[in-house]
């Protein structure tokens, strides 16, 4: 069930109804109800998908129970690695597995010993990467120490499953998120009133601006050889903003709707083109992921605290895997490791820590310096979407050729100004609402409700009219 | 809760009003005369593409051809229930009974999302609230954007003073006008048709035209299915499931089949389809036969 789908226009009121109304005065019934609709809500791809996450769910549930149960360390480590291994083997088997059967089977042939190999025709279970994530965070923490595993399956499944950030995320951690399934939950009309409002601004980023950069950047990165260099760069700037309305959309999307059911989710971007260097980018993009493999990866393997080199090995680990994370492709790979030699220069220069305030957060511009560094992070990141966007490494390694050529200052052929209006009117409010969570957050009694209607109906009727051909979200392909 | 329920349900009723008010405006003031046919013409043709080419109602002078390309029976009743209402002098209703409009594959021309904007747009004053919910139980998706892209089709118009404002501009059907020969090489065209036929029946198709029938005989006027002129190279296994069908069926109704009426190749436009100069032909056999020989032809 996509967010931008009539089928979740009518199964969101539905659900919001029967949770505050048929099972608020229970909160084992209002988490079972919110588990349901979960599943509801995932099953609706395939029921098969749905059987896969609560196998895998499982596993972790019964691991955390073993581990907080048993004294012995070696134990607890064993029903740890249990769960790693059944929780990374599931993801491996399905996302990976052709992606490594044909690299070796390349790699064989390559060194003069072609094998016979097999590729599975295997379907990628809708939003697993994520959800595993999720899960493995819950008996990691258990293991660690910091999070007592629950005994109530319902909340876990509830924790796993809830339908908003399930499928594309924030992924959350158990920390968070589980607790507020164990307390009942008081509506606040403050929150749902921005909540709704994040959700009207995550649909219009998601229908308005995504949607119609897509049809331009797909037409471009698919006829790539057929365009010159400025009408490819035209192609990189709009995949840009395609893949940032596409999937701030939807985590404004969740974030809102989680906001609606008294559950408050984790942040998962804070406004990344504003970034002045790809450290301060990365602290604002895919929050969710970033902090995850900050925990769980870069912190155990020493985090900062060795020396260069370790520093250096830690920071390409982390991206190495972040790309890989992303998807079985070599792209994706190129991608991540481009990004941590974007990296390289702050860390060498310990400066990965310079930018953490919010850019011109006292002024309506920002300083000249500040604006070349925008600028330059944006060219930077958008450099390296071509190789996110891109079908192959080959694919990505001729449209960047053909980018750098004399014709990337000649007029583009495809310049489509209605989409670039589309992504200044993001821009501008984003800009203004840098220091707020969300395009649509502010204080609601300093404006008069005439104007904030007023503001609102206009965002529906633009989302109505100008909505491009209805895209699924880019991430729920990770 | 209550206060933010109320604001909410304020918010939508308001939107809904202003949008219900917009639409008032902005529709197409559909009216009877609109769909009011000479006195002359007495018998109404309707169906998909094949009827579409094959009927040139300027030659064959009773008729008026309403036919739309891949057109499902639901619009064509919705077509034919607003003409037999207007004109109560048409005595007889051909529909087009082909492979193509029984076969499983015409269920997409219910589901399929281009298809249904289309003829959703085309047909919208015609639709009832049970056809929307067909339509809706189908393909809630489709409806919903086919449902907006009409409204925002309305709109443009009344900004641009083009309203809808006649039969013609409404766009559900006429006789169309092929100008094109038969290729020298049919045998893709008859692997497409191949492929996309199915040995099973579309219900919704079947389920309609029994609708059809229904109407026809309340209104006391004759239902008469039509299976138009197809190239000889057109697979006899196509014909042959259909008449299977049709004895199944729908053998109280008669049928008018000139799949095997002879034509040279220069009237095909393709397999399917005969282009003008075939129209012309067979126009001008029914103008001399319709009503005599047209039943029995083969």
């Amino acid at each position: 069930m996509l967010f931008n789908s009539i089928e979740f226009a009518i199964f969101l009121p539905l659900v919001f109804i029967a949770y505050w109304f048929v099972f608020k005065n229970s909160l084992k019934l209002q988490n079972g109800f919110i588990t349901a609709a979960s599943f509801l809500f995932y099953g609706w791809w395939d029921w098969r998908f749905l059987l896969l996450m609560i196998a895998s769910a499982s596993i972790d549930f019964i691991a955390a129970l073993f581990i907080e149960k048993t004294e012995d360390r070696r134990k607890k480590k064993l029903f740890l690695t249990l769960s790693i291994v059944s929780n990374l083997g599931i993801l491996g088997f399905f996302k990976y597995f052709n992606f490594f059967v044909d690299n070796f089977s390349t790699a064989f042939r390559f060194f003069g010993s072609p094998i016979d190999t097999t590729s599975l025709s295997i379907v990628l279970p809708i939003g697993i990467s994520f959800y595993t994530f999720q899960a493995l965070s819950y008996t990691i923490d258990v293991y660690k120490g910091i999070l007592k595993p629950t005994r109530d399956p319902v909340a876990y499944f509830a924790f796993i499953s809830f339908f908003p950030q399930l499928v594309a995320g924030p992924i959350e951690r158990a920390l968070h998120l589980l607790p507020q399934f164990y307390k009942p939950r008081v509506f606040d009309y403050a929150k749902a009133v921005d909540g709704s409002r994040q959700i009207i601004w995550g649909l219009f980023k998601k229908v308005v601006v995504a949607d119609n950069c897509a049809a331009y950047a797909n037409r471009i990165f698919d006829n790539y050889t057929d365009y010159s260099g400025s009408t490819l760069l035209v192609g990189a700037v709009l995949f840009a903003f395609q893949i940032y309305g596409d999937f701030s959309g939807y985590s404004d999307i969740a974030i809102g709707t989680g906001r609606l059911f008294g559950i408050d989710l984790n942040r998962n971007f804070a406004f990344p083109y504003f970034s002045r260097d790809i450290a301060e980018f990365w602290r604002r993009w895919h929050i969710s992921l970033t902090t995850w493999f900050k925990d769980y990866v870069y912190i155990p393997l020493g985090g900062s605290r060795g020396s260069t080199w370790q520093n250096v090995r830690n920071v390409f680990v982390v991206f190495l895997l972040s790309g890989f994370w992303h998807g079985a492709n070599w792209t994706f790979i190129v991608w991540g490791l481009l990004n941590a030699f974007y990296f390289l220069p702050s860390l060498l220069r310990q400066s990965n820590r310079k930018n953490l305030n919010i850019v011109a957060s006292n002024r309506w511009l920002p300083s000249l310096q500040d604006f070349f560094s925008i600028v330059l992070t944006f060219f930077l990141t958008t450099v390296a979407w071509i190789f996110f966007r891109s079908e192959s490494l080959t694919g990505s390694f001729e449209y960047l050729q053909r980018l750098f050529t004399p014709s990337l200052f000649s007029w583009p052929t495809l310049f489509p100004k209605g989409e670039f209006l589309w992504i200044g009117i993001l821009i501008g409010v984003e800009w203004i609402q840098r220091n707020q969570q969300h395009g649509l957050a502010f204080e609601a009694v300093k404006w008069p409700r005439v104007v904030r209607w007023s503001l609102y109906y206009t965002l529906i009727a633009i989302i109505f009219w100008f909505a491009g051909r209805q895209q699924e979200f880019i991430y729920f392909q990770f | 809760m209550d206060k933010y329920l109320r604001s909410l349900s304020i918010f939508s009723a308001l939107f809904i009003i202003v949008n219900s008010l917009v639409y008032w405006l902005v529709r197409p003031d559909v009216n009877d005369s609109w769909f009011q046919l000479k006195n002359e013409k007495d018998i109404l043709i309707v169906g998909d593409s094949y009827t579409e080419c094959a009927i040139n109602d300027t030659l064959f002078m009773r008729a008026t051809n309403m036919s739309q390309p891949a057109e499902a029976y639901l619009y064509t009743y919705l077509k034919l229930k607003k003409f037999l209402q207007v004109n109560p002098h048409v005595d007889s209703v051909v529909v087009g009974f082909s492979a193509l409009n029984l076969n499983t594959f015409a269920e997409d021309w219910y589901d399929e999302e281009s298809r249904m904007q289309r003829s959703v747009s085309r047909n919208f004053p015609l639709l009832r609230l049970n056809d929307l919910w067909l339509l809706f139980k189908r393909e809630p998706g489709f409806l919903f954007n086919s449902c907006l892209i009409t409204y925002k089709d309305y709109i443009k118009r009344y900004v641009q003073r083009r309203r809808i404002s006649n039969l013609k501009q409404m766009n559900i059907g006429k006789y169309l006008f092929l100008n094109r020969n038969l290729s020298n090489n049919t045998a893709n065209e008859l692997n497409w048709i191949l492929k996309m036929m199915e040995p099973t029946f579309s219900q919704t198709q079947i389920e309609y035209l029994r609708k059809i029938e229904n109407l026809c005989n309340e209104r006391k006027v004759s239902l008469i299915l039509f299976y138009s002129p197809v190239h000889p190279s057109y697979p006899d296994s196509l014909k042959r499931s259909v008449l299977t069908l049709y004895q199944k069926e729908f053998s109280q109704i008669p049928l008018a089949d000139f799949s095997s009426f002879v034509l040279p190749d220069s009237c095909y436009a393709d397999l399917q389809h005969l282009n003008y100069k075939g129209a012309r032909i067979f126009s001008a056999h029914l103008e001399k036969n319709f009503g005599k020989a047209t039943l029995h032809e083969n």
